[in-house]
């Protein structure tokens, strides 16, 4: 996959929201795995992620969880997750894949880590309606990804950034 | 609403549903492997139909022995769905559920549309009824053919 991306996409200035968008196939977790994570490890950024696998990750968290001894026996999913959240707040950006497949409401996240996420990154096929749910002083944009070429081997796709407000 | 576990869903609802599940979309390691264990023989035409059909979701590429994990997680439900039609249509298969667990939420809005095209004549002459999750609770997908029938 080869991506052409036709300015930079910097982020760090200010508390902003990007919102990849495109059809399915066009390498919007590709472009998180391969391109942003090592971005942000290479650069020693902390990061809180949800990838698509959800439910597998989830095992992890409570794993991760009851060994720096959290008592999560009684708590249910969604709790477990708000206990990871904040417990991960010397994070500065947040990337969820498809969260809302799992948990239609995003409320949970924004709510739990506004106070010290700057930069959150999300793919969503659903119409969320953000402005409903945006945290407040957070700039929006919109990163969307086009396929121009594709073949049995090889796809081309343009990123272009669009500020929403 | 909480995360459910696939072991949960399957709990819960295996009993009543033919289930496609985003997490454990596929058992067999390519398309030809899984169509052997759902089949157990080949089938060229129905691979070469979904292929085909895969083509109108801008899904391309598709080969019988490529990998399943190197599409994407989308392209992966798409195919899996595409799979279920494909095997069901022209059998004497009837009066089944399907419930698509996290299917939807991973396919595009026009995919979705394009997707939800394919299920009308399954539900004329099949019966088939689909379902979807929003969380953990269940919705029926109703077609306009349903408005239409007398």
């Amino acid at each position: 996959m080869l991506f052409d991306i036709t300015e930079d996409l910097f982020f760090g200035e200010g508390r902003e929201l990007f919102y990849l968008s495109g059809t399915n196939g066009v390498g919007k977790t590709s472009f998180l795995e391969k391109i942003l994570l090592p971005t942000l490890q290479r650069h020693k950024l902390p990061y809180l992620y949800l990838g698509q696998d959800m439910h597998i990750q989830l095992y992890t968290i409570k794993a991760s969880l009851a060994i720096t001894g959290q008592k999560i026996f009684a708590l249910n999913e969604n709790q477990i997750l708000e206990l990871w959240i904040r417990q991960g707040d010397n994070a500065t950006v947040f990337i969820l894949d498809e969260f809302d497949k799992y948990y239609p409401d995003y409320r949970l996240i924004f709510d739990s880590s506004k106070t010290f996420i700057q930069t959150y990154f999300l793919v969503t096929h659903n119409d969320i309606k953000l402005s409903e749910v945006f945290p407040d002083h957070f700039s929006l944009y919109k990163i969307l990804f086009d396929l121009i070429e594709s073949d049995a081997h090889n796809k081309r796709v343009r990123l272009t950034k669009e500020k929403i407000w | 609403m909480a995360i459910a576990p696939t072991d949960s869903v399957l709990q819960e609802f295996d009993e009543c549903f033919l289930i496609l599940d985003f997490n454990h979309l596929f058992i067999a390691s390519t398309l030809h492997e899984e169509m052997w264990l759902l089949q157990t023989r080949d089938d060229r035409d129905l691979i070469a139909k979904i292929i085909q059909d895969a083509e109108e979701f801008h899904i391309y590429g598709v080969q019988e022995d490529r990998e399943i994990d190197t599409y994407s997680g989308g392209e992966q439900a798409i195919l899996g769905c595409l799979l279920i039609i494909a095997l069901i249509k022209g059998k004497q298969v009837y009066n089944i559920h399907i419930l698509l667990y996290n299917v939807l939420g991973s396919i595009s809005s026009a995919n979705r549309t394009i997707l939800l095209q394919k299920f009308p004549t399954l539900w004329l002459h099949n019966q088939i009824k689909l379902y979807t999750n929003e969380g953990s609770f269940l919705k029926e997908i109703s077609f306009p053919y349903e408005d239409n029938e007398g």
